[in-house]
């Protein structure tokens, strides 16, 4: 018994031994006294917790226990039961996991003639206080945003959930740095399947870091290829709760706000929870706006220069004049104009993006407007071009998921390009390319761009609008899920 | 399950056969068809051989539903084998297969030469179909599950613009033009039987489609509604296209549905030419045609080697796009048009209807749980 | 479960190879941009002869940012075909034309009288490019003329010229505006029509028709206003117009608007005698009156007003029917194509010499005028 001890301690003291901060500490329990260690790493480590929860636990347990032979299955007992030991313990068996612990600022507690070590958690980060989300605003809603920290983002959503069946399972990730990664789902609403598939995915990862769920999501999803995300990723913590409610699972990661949401659909880029907190014809609205802004930030740059350079025939010949007019003097063929101001357009928005805030507005008003006045004065650009330009950027940002927009951003060129080539044709071209591609794809089994293709009527209702609450009873058909009925089970 | 490795084993669902059915009806005829028939008729009968071809139609889906439901999991490439025999089985299948390349040339080719007239003057043929040829590859490698999601992705898209077309030209329909009616008795209207069964093709896809569905037993009804569908929006586009433009004009024409759209003034006039917009969307349509007999092409490819990888989605190809840049004029291409029509009447009516007697005379049958 | 098969996508070698070959396929391309500002923007056409010549007349329009925007006609010319005088112009302009905005198509009579209409119009209708909504009109003398004479409100005179064949709805005196399909399906179904005929004197001016036979497709000669009202009438296309009838008591005058006008020619074949009822249902509403006793609400205004109009109507139809038939023989109302309709074997008897039985039918007229306002006042000053 008492080797074992000894054991790991020496054990423990080789591997971690040469780290500056690290303490050993061996503290005598009762009287005749039973050895009991203290593995912690004082740089990151609460001493005053330590001091709290472990120390003064262990000796009121040695003056209570005034027998003269203690036994160490014993003082587990007692420091589990009858103490103020309260704060988290893990037991674990394992001495490498120990180690691990240790490294997270964990304290390790190993006692005489015990096989198994107390894990304390005494880990105490600087944590951001949690705040709204900068990506995702929203107006009318919650203003609670993940933050850099698991267990508080934990708590954030354990808070509004109180549901026997909610399940957190966590993992880690990352080879050497071992990052807490937790997945969520309602154990009786999400299918089965999905869960399973989603852990062996997750736990299939192999690399040094995930700094970010960015990178865990581009190592499950099922083609990489696509720009278009294949998982939802979010600061919100009522979007991922209104998820896990809806049958998906939600994976969290230590050291990042932004939480990942599978199965995803194409729809889903034009959702944000405002539709449901807004009454359902606002809801319904925004839905349909803003995919028409998907449409115009993916296409208008591109349909203008199939119809400038191709078919001027198509416009209304007033507005072809009052264009003719404005590309008076201008040298470039239509398609460069356009690329130029779409390259300017992208460099300014990554400029004003990198730089402090007060910068970033100096940047847009001198690029915006002072570039693009003096640029139509100059006859470099058409103010007609500008006008679409500006549209296409406005439309991009319209979309409530950042990393959707961005890659519908990427794929306006492309589109031009082929615009350029073709015309209008090329402009279809891309579209039933897109279609034949968003059909191919797949979000965890869920088919992209369902539940429109494949057609299932009764996810009509919360897709591209969004019916009254009142009709809105039953959970996506499209998850497979266990309990299909949200709301007023007992109608009748 | 039938035993197809572009199958994916994933099953569709009766809506999605449908739909499937509907878009592959030959969406290139529409666009000359008023002309066919009023080149033959000459009298405003129309729509009465349409009806008939339609009625034939129905009755074609209807021997191939029940083909393929007397064996269930496979499809018609499987299924001849047990009927016909091994040799024979392969000349069909292959005759099927060629029949296949055929229209989706014709169709490749047609799409190419409407929006030369239209929308690319210069640009060459060649490179007009090249991208939409790629794109059908691309859309084939996902499986029949991409090809049948697409469908319902675009299906109300052409719907919408096919009804649009119809009811922004309402003002111009005079009833006048669509009489009198049987004034020469049935003999225009069998005179114009000559032409229209190729644009009633489009039925042979239940041959492929029956035991792909969730639900084999409602093959009849998926095969049949849509086919309906497919047909009654034809019947309707005719009739409004004669009505609109009378017998006399649309005989002149060369794509009558082009200037029929042409005459629409658009609301508020935002849109100033509908028919360059009308046939480049219409484009997703005959995208959607040409997918899916290439997919009907490459399915039996992939059955016969029993591979389904890169080579086999993409270098058939290479045949259709030969084929579609062989004719030379209208002349060779009308030609085309009419072989294909005829062969495709023999293929896909003719011998399932002979394969269906032989099985029923000799009550051949395949296991009923589908296990092969 | 089937739809949680997981697969990834493969990028296959042959794709890869495919790929490389598109690109270079299409960096050769661009085949059929053009810049608009390269284009030059036809609006309008003006065919002329000129000594036994075809005169073509383009409308070319030009775009400035700063100024207003101006045109410029630039004319050439050809033995008989219009596209070689088309085609002619690329020695005089230096920007490609852009037909797809040709929006109104003059003929000069002096040309129609020489050359077939669907000759002149046939490459507008076979390319594609100009629309088939776009007008025809007749133009007395000189067609390239009208396309120097600015409108009214200044606007250019193709803009001007369709605006004004689109207003003419509002008076009956000259047809309704004829499209390039119409004119087309004309053609194909060989009838008598009639065309818009412009006047261009100090300005252009709209003022009764033009008669183009469907036999011969040439220009038969003009028809003035007077009979283009009543077939106006004939054709049910007189609503928006108005009607000035005399009351028959005070001798004052009476002007109506025609709210919604409505036509039926019924064809009565017995035997071998054919013979029409034309019937007009027409809603009108008072819109002047200089009758100083009139009781506008009142039974007997109502009805002696009524009776009025429809006889005056009746009077206008008949009167142009006469001339239709007996002098110009030309069916522009469609009457051979209700026979064809209804009566198709009588048709057949008589089609190949339907002029002469046109120019012999009996035709009875029957009028039927709805009065559904009077406007702001009940009676007239003096009741």
């Amino acid at each position: 018994m008492e080797s074992s001890f000894e054991a790991n301690l020496d054990y423990l003291k080789k591997t971690l031994g040469h780290l500056p901060d690290i303490v050993f500490k061996k503290m005598h329990a009762g009287q005749p006294g039973i050895d009991v260690a203290m593995v912690y790493l004082s740089g990151i480590a609460d001493t005053g917790m330590l001091n709290e929860h472990i120390v003064k636990p262990l000796i009121a347990t040695g003056i209570r226990e005034r027998h003269p032979q203690i036994n160490p299955e014993k003082l587990k007992e007692e420091l589990i039961q009858q103490t103020a030991f309260t704060i988290s313990t893990k037991e674990a068996k394992d001495i490498e996991t120990c180690v691990i612990e240790v490294l997270s600022g964990n304290t390790c507690l190993l006692i005489e003639g015990n096989d198994e070590f107390f894990v304390v958690s005494t880990g105490k980060f600087p944590l951001r206080s949690v705040e709204e989300p900068s990506t995702e605003t929203l107006v009318r809603g919650p203003r609670e945003g993940f933050i850099e920290d698991l267990e508080s983002n934990l708590a954030m959503i354990r808070r509004h959930i109180k549901d026997l069946s909610f399940k957190i399972d966590k993992i880690r990730i990352g080879r050497r740095t071992s990052r807490k990664l937790a997945v969520l789902y309602i154990s009786d609403i999400a299918n089965p399947k999905l869960v399973q598939e989603v852990k062996r995915r997750v736990e299939s990862i192999d690399v040094d870091d995930a700094s970010d769920t960015g990178i865990i999501e581009q190592w499950i999803e099922e083609s990489s290829w696509s720009p278009f995300p294949q998982i939802q990723a979010s600061e919100r913590s009522d979007k991922a709760i209104t998820a896990l409610m809806s049958g998906r699972v939600v994976i969290l990661l230590d050291g990042t706000p932004f939480a990942l949401i599978a199965p995803m659909t194409f729809w889903m880029l034009a959702q944000s929870p405002e539709d449901y907190y807004e009454r359902f014809p606002l809801g319904t609205f925004f839905r349909l706006l803003r995919l028409t802004a998907l449409f115009i930030a993916t296409f208008l740059p591109s349909l203008y220069v199939a119809l400038i350079s191709f078919h001027p025939g198509l416009i209304p010949p007033e507005l072809v004049i009052s264009i003719v007019s404005s590309r008076e003097g201008i040298p470039f063929p239509v398609f460069v104009e356009a690329l130029i101001m779409e390259v300017s357009l992208e460099i300014l928005r990554e400029a004003s993006l990198r730089l402090p805030k007060g910068i970033g507005q100096v940047i847009g008003i001198v690029g915006g407007l002072v570039i693009g006045q003096a640029a139509v004065e100059a006859a470099v650009v058409s103010a007609f071009l500008i006008i679409i330009v500006g549209l296409t950027a406005i439309a991009s940002f319209a979309s409530p998921q950042y990393s959707g927009s961005i890659g519908i951003r990427l794929l306006r060129f492309p589109i031009m390009i082929i615009a350029a080539i073709y015309g209008l044709y090329g402009v279809i071209l891309a579209f039933i390319f897109l279609g034949a591609h968003m059909v191919q794809i797949k979000s965890f089994g869920v088919p992209y761009m369902s539940p429109l293709a494949p057609i299932r009527l009764r996810d009509q209702q919360d897709t591209l609008v969004r019916v009254p609450f009142k009709y809105l009873k039953k959970r996506p058909l499209m998850l497979k899920t266990q309990d299909e009925t949200s709301a007023n089970r007992k109608r009748r | 399950m039938p035993n197809l490795p572009s199958s994916k084993q994933e099953k569709i669902s009766t809506i999605q056969a449908l739909l499937t059915v509907t878009s592959t009806v030959y969406a290139v005829a529409i666009v000359s068809l008023p002309r066919t028939i009023a080149e033959q008729t000459q009298t405003p009968d129309v729509w009465q051989g349409l009806l008939l071809a339609s009625l034939f139609g129905l009755g074609a889906v209807f021997i191939n539903v029940k083909l393929c439901q007397r064996f269930p999991g496979k499809t018609f490439y499987e299924l001849n084998s047990v009927i016909a025999g091994k040799f024979i089985s392969l000349l069909i299948n292959i005759a099927f297969m060629v029949y296949c390349v055929m229209i989706c040339s014709v169709v490749s080719r047609m799409m190419a030469e409407f929006i030369k007239a239209l929308a690319l003057e210069r640009t060459p043929v060649s490179m007009i179909l090249l991208p939409f040829l790629l794109l059908v590859g691309y859309l084939t490698s996902g499986g029949l599950q991409a090809m049948v999601r697409l469908v319902e992705l675009f299906f109300p898209l052409t719907f919408i613009v096919y009804l649009l077309l119809i009811i922004l030209n309402i003002n111009h329909f005079d009833l006048d033009n669509l009489r009198p009616v049987f004034h020469q008795g049935w003999r225009p209207i069998f005179k114009s039987l000559q032409v229209v069964p190729f644009s009633a093709l489009g039925f042979e896809s239940m041959l492929i489609l029956t035991n792909f569905m969730v639900n084999p037993q409602k093959a009849w009804k998926a095969g049949g509604i849509g086919y309906s569908i497919a047909m009654a929006l034809y019947v309707l586009m005719v009739t409004m296209v004669i009505g609109c433009m009378s017998v006399e004009e649309v005989s002149r024409l060369q794509w009558p549905v082009v200037s029929f759209a042409q005459q629409i003034e658009f609301p508020g006039a935002f849109l100033e030419r509908f028919e360059i917009f009308f046939i480049i969307l219409w484009t997703i349509k005959i995208f959607m045609t040409a997918a899916n007999y290439y997919f009907y092409l490459v399915a039996g490819i992939s059955q016969l080697t029993q591979k389904w990888n890169g080579y086999i989605y993409y270098l058939p190809l290479i045949f259709i796009f030969a084929l579609s840049m062989y004719p030379q004029n209208f002349v060779v291409m009308g030609n085309m048009d009419k072989v294909s029509g005829y062969f495709g009447m023999i293929i896909c009516a003719g011998v399932p209807l002979v394969l269906l007697l032989i099985s029923m005379v000799f009550r051949i049958r395949g296991n009923p749980d589908g296990k092969p | 479960m089937i739809a949680f098969t997981f697969r990834s996508r493969r990028i296959v070698s042959v794709r890869k190879c495919i790929a490389a070959c598109v690109a270079c396929a299409f960096l050769t391309g661009c085949w059929d941009s053009k810049e608009i500002d390269k284009l030059s923007i036809i609006q309008g056409v003006a065919i002329d002869t000129n000594q036994d010549m075809l005169e073509l007349t383009y409308q070319h329009l030009i775009a400035q940012k700063s100024k207003k925007n101006t045109y410029t006609n630039v004319t050439t010319l050809d033995n008989d075909s219009i596209q070689a005088a088309s085609r002619d112009q690329a020695k005089l302009v230096s920007h490609a034309p852009l037909y797809n905005f040709i929006r109104l198509v003059l003929i000069s009579d002096q040309a129609l009288k020489k050359t077939r209409i669907d000759e002149l119009l046939d490459t507008f209708t076979r390319s594609y490019k100009p629309s088939r909504k776009s007008l025809v009109m007749i133009v007395k003398g000189n067609a390239k003329e009208a396309l120097t004479k600015l409108g009214k409100h200044k606007d250019m005179p193709a803009f001007d010229l369709e605006e004004l064949a689109a207003n003419s709805v509002l008076n009956s005196k000259i047809p309704r505006k004829t499209r390039l399909g119409e004119v087309s399906i004309h053609i194909s179904q060989g009838t008598d029509f009639i065309i818009q005929r412009l006047v261009t004197n100090e300005s252009n001016q709209l003022a009764g028709a033009a008669l183009v036979s469907g036999t011969t497709k040439k220009f038969v000669s003009w028809v003035n206003e007077k009979d283009v009202i009543g077939i106006n009438w004939m054709l049910g296309s007189s609503k928006g117009s108005i009607i000035k009838v005399e009351d028959p008591k005070t001798k004052q005058h009476m002007v109506f608007e025609v709210e919604d006008a409505h036509s039926k020619l019924i064809p009565h074949v017995n035997g071998e005698d054919l013979s029409f009822t034309v019937r007009i249902k027409t809603d009108i509403k008072l819109n002047e009156t200089s009758v100083v006793s009139a009781e506008l609400l009142k039974e007997p205004f109502i009805r002696t007003a009524k009776e009025t109009v429809e006889g005056e109507i009746r009077q206008i139809v008949l009167q142009s029917l006469h001339k239709l038939q007996k002098e110009m023989r030309a069916d522009v109302a469609g009457f051979g194509r209700k026979v064809k309709v209804n009566y198709p074997a009588y048709w057949d008897q008589v089609k190949d010499h339907w002029q002469d039985t046109f120019s012999k039918i009996p035709v009875d007229v029957q009028v039927k005028v709805q009065i559904e306002r009077t406007g702001a006042y009940t009676k007239g000053a003096g009741a």
